[in-house]
């Protein structure tokens, strides 16, 4: 196995004017994004004094130039810490703090001590010419990205991810999309979240164009760049159908011959929606995964195919070893309930500088997700809870904990708890709830709350309702029980 | 106010930017927080702004701030 910087230099070698990115006003060839790899690379050595093992902090904003800062960071051997460029303040000193970068690109804070840079900075004009003998590639074991995702009390925990289990997991995905190296990729997702970043990673070591979208919302260019671009498949989550089918009705279904593929993931779709996607694209492979930061597409199912399985995840990924365990760590028969626990290079080896909380997460050689499930005697995992009380809006995590210790901070609340309902306008999936317990009912206005979170919080994360309780359901030793108050909900 | 400076408010409010980075050709995607979810609120808080209600075909046409101001002007008159 190669890594991903090196896959796309041999593309730059054996098909250098092809296409790799555009955004409907730029773009760069597979040679042109190779140059522009290696002068980010130059620039963040002697600009920025960085080596091999430094940290870098970059704002993961959908610019062209993100992608080759980001590859040339790999190239260099560089730890990258990709995060969404509108992270709060708070969020972003969390992370900075546990980190100790020695360089923070797109971003400005009060906590930042150390060297700064903008995106800008980097746009060189890829023309530097290189000799592809003389390039020497990351090692497979080299740490390659560490992705902060949400932890259950509110302080991110940093999934570390080396050379080899991304270039691993672009493989596995690539081999169960069936993806050619002749297929054109719309990417409208985040890049600051593993799937977005995933696809484009996926797309690229594969050789293919990706047409870059700000964002699904645009609708009238996202069916623009399918005519222009002859756009042949996109990833996308289920709110972002949600979204397509309330702006467009059924108009994706006059490029049902033209999509080869879609894959969806990060939240659970209503089977209606899965169906409708299935009538609307009857030849596309239609494939959705079940995955984390940590164990990237441990499964992946394809509508069709699983047309009788639809309330299932799938069966392992290719190369994925998905297993059921009882709480002792023992593989327990099909059919049983149990903890869902993947193995295999695409697996992270561990959260960054959490010691205690990694050896809590393997059993063996197995990552424990947190999720329950059963595996039938065919391989097909179900989902049955999620451990975790995440709230998931619209396919991004929100931990209910960040939100309660703000409401908190309000001397009229004594006490709250944070949940997720179903949206009311049937697009996100979730939603915050916040439930309170207060002497004052009366200073219960909502509008007022959101105002004094709106700084302090994505905006995601700000509870659309309100209700007042008379306590907070907890367990004995004190424990939240969000689950119970979600159901009594 | 004008309903191109209300719409203007609504944006800036949602998107977490100030109301001058707001350009006519600013378009959805342009600003990182700009995304579907971002898209949706305002969508949704214009229509209860105005107690209008945009169709797919409306929505599916609007690319940037000017569409949107047009388009909620259009269903205002009707």
């Amino acid at each position: 196995m190669k890594t991903i910087v090196e896959q796309i230099f041999e593309h730059a070698k054996e098909c250098p004017n092809k296409i790799a990115l555009h955004n409907g006003k730029q773009s760069y060839s597979y040679i042109e994004l190779a140059r522009r790899i290696i002068e980010s690379k130059d620039l963040l050595e002697s600009q920025f004094g960085l080596k091999e093992q430094d940290a870098v902090i970059i704002a993961a904003d959908k610019q062209l130039v993100f992608v080759s800062v980001y590859f040339a960071c790999h190239l260099l051997g560089i730890v990258t810490l990709p995060i969404a460029p509108d992270t709060n303040p708070k969020r972003f000193e969390l992370i900075y703090g546990q980190l100790n970068p020695k360089l923070v690109i797109g971003f400005e804070n009060e906590c930042i001590h150390t060297q700064v840079a903008t995106l800008k900075e980097f746009e060189t004009d890829g023309t530097k010419n290189f000799d592809f003998q003389e390039i020497s590639f990351p090692d497979l074991d080299n740490l390659a990205d560490i992705i902060f995702t949400t932890g259950t009390t509110g302080m991110p925990k940093g999934v570390t991810l080396s050379q080899e289990n991304i270039a691993a997991a672009a493989q596995n995905i690539n081999t169960f999309i069936q993806n050619s190296k002749e297929d054109v990729e719309m990417l409208a997702l985040p890049i600051s979240h593993s799937f977005g970043l995933g696809r484009l990673r996926c797309a690229l070591s594969n050789g293919q164009t990706v047409i870059i979208l700000g964002s699904f919302a645009n609708m009238k260019r996202f069916y623009r760049f399918m005519e222009e671009f002859r756009v042949n498949g996109f990833g996308m989550v289920p709110a972002s159908w949600a979204l397509i089918k309330k702006m467009s009705g059924d108009k994706i279904k006059e490029y049902a011959s033209q999509l080869h593929y879609v894959e969806i993931g990060s939240a659970p779709m209503p089977i209606e929606d899965k169906r409708l996607l299935m009538e609307y694209l009857p030849d596309t492979r239609i494939c959705m995964h079940y995955g984390l930061t940590e164990a990237s597409r441990s499964c992946f199912m394809e509508f069709h195919e699983d047309r009788c399985y639809l309330d299932t995840v799938g069966r392992p990924s290719p190369n994925m070893d998905v297993v059921i365990m009882s709480e002792d760590g023992s593989t327990v028969p099909p059919n049983v309930e149990g903890e869902i626990c993947v193995k295999g290079l695409a697996v992270t080896k561990g959260y960054y500088h959490l010691e205690e909380l990694n050896a809590s997460t393997f059993f063996g050689d197995y990552f424990r997700t947190g999720d329950w499930g059963v595996k039938d005697a065919e391989g097909r995992i179900k989902l049955c809870s999620r451990k975790k009380e995440l709230i998931n809006v619209g396919g991004k995590k929100v931990s209910p904990m960040e939100v309660e210790e703000l409401l908190c901070q309000l001397d009229y609340i004594q006490e709250c708890a944070c949940i997720g309902i179903p949206d009311p306008e049937n697009i996100l999936g979730e939603v915050v709830k916040a439930c309170v317990v207060t002497n004052h009912p009366e200073k219960i206005n909502p509008e007022e709350i959101n105002r004094f979170l709106s700084d302090k919080l994505e905006n995601y994360k700000i509870p659309i309702a309100y209700e007042v309780i008379g306590e907070v359901p907890k367990t004995s030793s004190g424990k939240i029980q969000r689950l119970r108050l979600k159901k009594e909900s | 106010m004008s309903i191109s400076e209300k719409i203007r408010e609504i944006m800036a409010g949602i998107l977490d930017i100030n109301k001058e980075e707001i350009e006519d050709d600013s378009a959805i995607g342009d600003f990182a927080t700009w995304d579907s979810l971002n898209h949706l609120k305002i969508i949704s808080t214009i229509e209860k702004e105005y107690g209008i209600r945009f169709t797919p075909d409306v929505l599916m046409d609007i690319e940037d701030f000017s569409d949107i101001v047009a388009a909620t002007e259009e269903r205002v008159k009707e």
